[in-house]
């Protein structure tokens, strides 16, 4: 009787340090899951101050992209102009041997055209240079 | 009597049951505990590494802003130039314009007048190209300088890409084994950055982008790549930067927060006593790398490296991809095609290096030949030329030699700091990695610094150190050193670094940062890797392309020739120009060779060139 009685607190003992074993458990999960929650909090604040640390690299980055571009255009400019001088060139030749009805026709299309690439080429350029200005203002802006 | 012995025999049984319920009720709870504290304990770690980053990444947000404060006015001046050329632009458009409004209207003499204008106004439009290179040059180079935002995304096993800062980027951290060896051991990070294909629906997959160093990061390579590789490239590829282990946002190597010892003048001072402080000093600061970087110091190999980026490529989902890789990254380009040929689509290896001389001794010297040459050309030239800044009666290179003893004896003060001969070497070896390009930048230092103003030139040695205005460093010296001193032939050993301290002797050209690039790795804390892949042939991988550059003095085009024979696929093409690599810098016919082999797969026939 007494070893069944010492086997009994035993076993009690035992369920006792279970029990406290799984209120730790509890516990723990319950620090675990609050500490995901901090976790969370912190990835979201790292996102929003990782974006404000790009803003400035990507304002950069722009002036830098649209300075290429207009680099990057003056060749086509110089191109197209040297197109619209030649078919100018064509249309005065062509006035100057009389035919005033065909150089009036080379002004409005030919010549027209090769003027209109140009302006087009210049509307890329120009719009460039806003997008560099416009960069490089906020990024001042960012600096101050 | 038997029935009251049955009673307690079956309490006994009954009891002994309890207890071996007990004990299995105690030993489960006990592992839910032990289960529950080991999460407990992960989230208190992984919790503690965001705050860190956190931390980390406003430290960026305070540098990117003090580096956009510093380059406002570099920025203005390319805008300002940009603005010239569009002005000329305008005119010239205008004049056109009024040119076919004379004609159609026949006036003759307005015709003449505008075509005398735009006669006089013949060169505007050239000029101002002119005109802007040297602003753009200064305001992309203060480009380099800002740092590279942090990847804000969650540490995982398998790629989850999250939104990369505010460029339209993506990132992902991936966490891969520390050693190859022990695939379930101890874990470190990569950061992978993506930039999506223009074209999605004609993407020809992942092109990796690595821009050598060692220790560079690619990451900021990849935000450089996204300005300057052709349109096309960026059309039909996805761009991934992944910072290699050791380097930048992967796990990187840390030795100190004050690398300035590595420079000190005092390792080249006439007295020995203060040049064996200044080698203690030196070794002091490498035992920080045992202590801040462990176990990632035995593992920083190119062959750990190249596999890393395997794992990314499966990680990514693809059998194949396509590689880019500059310097340094030639050879690891190399070691991949080697070990990976099959998985590879296609590779272009840019300023190409021997792979059997990928990193012996003369990597970590950069008075090497190529480079004292490509200064000793510099200095003639500048000798010949009345205009140079550093034309010095003709004399440049006896001036060149001079200002080094000077500065040996008796550095400069630049504001707190000092500039000595090391450093001062750095800076020249720094325009050297422009090619003829930068010589009047160094010509400039040059003037300065034998005028007393030392501050140009320890900017160049800034620039190439990674040393920021507030006296902190990025991580690519430290990765630098930690790679090139595990893999290096010829390691110098602590009694060859003791032995040059003491006898000193007179230093030639560049030898004072050939030395001090050298010193750290005679203390390094980890030895150098056993078996290092130098003799490979990429057998199996599809053509390879390898460019050199004729004039290149940091990896010379015998480099880029010996690397495409080594090769069994490999294809050289020459870029008869000089500066360091050439893929991005504009050239059309680089550029249409890079193009029609990335997109078309047709590499150029193997020895073919393109003009400067």
């Amino acid at each position: 009787v007494t070893l069944a009685v010492l086997v009994l607190a035993g076993a009690g003992y035992c369920f006792v340090t279970a029990q406290r074993a799984d209120d730790r458990a509890a516990a723990t999960r319950h620090d675990v899951v609050r500490l995901r929650s901090i976790r969370r909090r912190v990835e979201a604040q790292t996102e929003r101050v990782s974006h404000e640390a790009d803003e400035p690299i990507g304002l950069a980055e722009k002036v830098s992209t649209s300075i290429s571009r207009i680099l990057g255009a003056t060749g086509p400019v110089i191109d197209a102009a040297n197109t619209a001088e030649d078919r100018l060139g064509h249309a005065v030749d062509v006035a100057n041997s009389g035919g005033i009805a065909a150089a009036r026709s080379l002004y409005a299309n030919e010549v027209a055209d090769a003027i209109r690439s140009v302006q087009s080429l210049l509307g890329d350029a120009q719009r460039a240079l806003n997008d560099a200005r416009t960069a490089a203002l906020q990024l001042a802006v960012q600096g101050a | 009597m038997k029935r009251g012995l049955l009673l307690r025999g079956c309490a006994l049984v009954l009891a002994v049951a309890a207890l071996l319920l007990g004990l299995q009720a105690r030993d489960r709870a006990e592992h839910r505990a032990d289960t529950a504290a080991a999460l407990e304990d992960r989230a208190r770690h992984a919790l503690a590494d965001d705050r860190a980053r956190l931390a980390h990444t406003r430290s960026d947000l305070a540098a990117a802003r003090a580096a956009v404060r510093d380059f406002g006015a570099a920025a203005n001046g390319a805008v300002s130039a940009g603005g010239t050329i569009v002005d000329a632009e305008g005119a010239l458009t205008d004049r056109l314009a009024r040119l076919q409004a004379a004609g159609a209207a026949e006036d003759i003499d307005g015709y003449n007048r505008i075509v005398d204008e735009l006669r006089a106004h013949d060169g505007d439009l050239e000029a101002a190209t002119r005109g802007i290179e040297a602003p753009f040059d200064e305001y992309s180079s203060a480009l380099g300088s800002l740092p590279t935002a942090r990847c804000a995304g969650p540490r995982r096993a398998s790629i989850a890409w999250v939104a990369y800062g505010a460029s339209g980027l993506q990132c992902a951290r991936l966490a891969v084994p520390l050693d190859d060896a022990a695939p379930h051991g101890a874990r470190i990070e990569l950061t992978v950055v993506r930039r999506p294909a223009d074209d999605p629906q004609r993407d020809l997959g992942p092109l990796f982008i690595n821009p050598g160093g060692p220790g560079l990061s690619a990451i900021a390579a990849l935000r450089v790549a996204s300005l300057t590789l052709p349109d096309e490239v960026l059309r039909r590829f996805d761009l991934i930067g992944v910072d290699p282990r050791g380097v930048g946002q992967s796990t990187p190597v840390d030795c100190a927060d004050d690398l300035d010892p590595l420079f000190a003048n005092g390792l080249v001072d006439a007295d020995v006593a203060v040049r064996r402080r200044a080698l203690r000093a030196v070794e002091q600061l490498v035992q920080g790398c045992a202590t801040r970087s462990g176990d990632l110091l035995r593992h920083l190999d190119t062959v750990s490296t190249a596999r890393d980026l395997d794992r990314v490529r499966a990680a990514l989902g693809v059998d194949r991809i396509s590689y880019l890789g500059f310097s340094y990254g030639t050879y690891l380009g190399s070691v991949y095609a080697e070990l990976f040929p099959h998985h590879l689509r296609a590779a272009i290896l840019d300023g190409g290096v021997a792979p059997d001389h990928a990193l012996d001794v003369a990597t970590l010297t950069p008075g090497a030949d190529d480079v004292g040459d490509a200064l000793r050309d510099a200095l003639t030239q500048c000798s010949s030329d009345s205009t140079c800044p550093f034309n010095s009666a003709g004399n440049a290179g006896a001036a060149y030699d001079a200002l080094m003893q000077r500065l040996q004896e008796h550095p400069l003060a630049v504001g707190p700091r000092t500039l000595g001969r090391g450093l001062a070497e750095l800076g020249v070896v720094e325009t050297v990695y422009g090619g003829r390009e930068e010589r009047p930048q160094l010509m400039t230092a040059l003037a300065h610094a034998a005028l007393g103003d030392g501050a140009p030139l320890l900017a160049l040695s800034d620039s190439y150190t990674g040393r920021r205005k507030d006296g902190s460093y990025s991580n690519e010296l430290e990765a630098n050193e930690a790679v090139s001193c595990v893999e290096v032939s010829g390691r110098p050993s602590r009694h060859d670094a003791e032995r040059r301290i003491a006898r000193l002797g007179t230093l030639g050209r560049l030898d004072a940062i050939g030395l001090m690039l050298e010193l750290p790795c005679a203390f390094w804390p980890a030895p150098v890797v056993a078996h290092p892949l130098r003799h490979l042939d990429g057998a199996g991988a599809p053509p390879i392309l390898v460019i050199g550059n004729a004039g290149d003095a940091i990896t010379p085009i015998a480099g880029a020739r010996a690397l495409a024979d080594a090769l069994d696929s490999g294809r050289l093409l020459t870029y008869q120009g000089d500066g360091h690599t050439v893929v991005g810098r504009g050239n059309a016919c680089v550029d249409l060779a890079v193009v029609t082999y990335l997109v078309d797969g047709t590499a150029p026939a193997d020895g073919a060139t393109c003009p400067a």
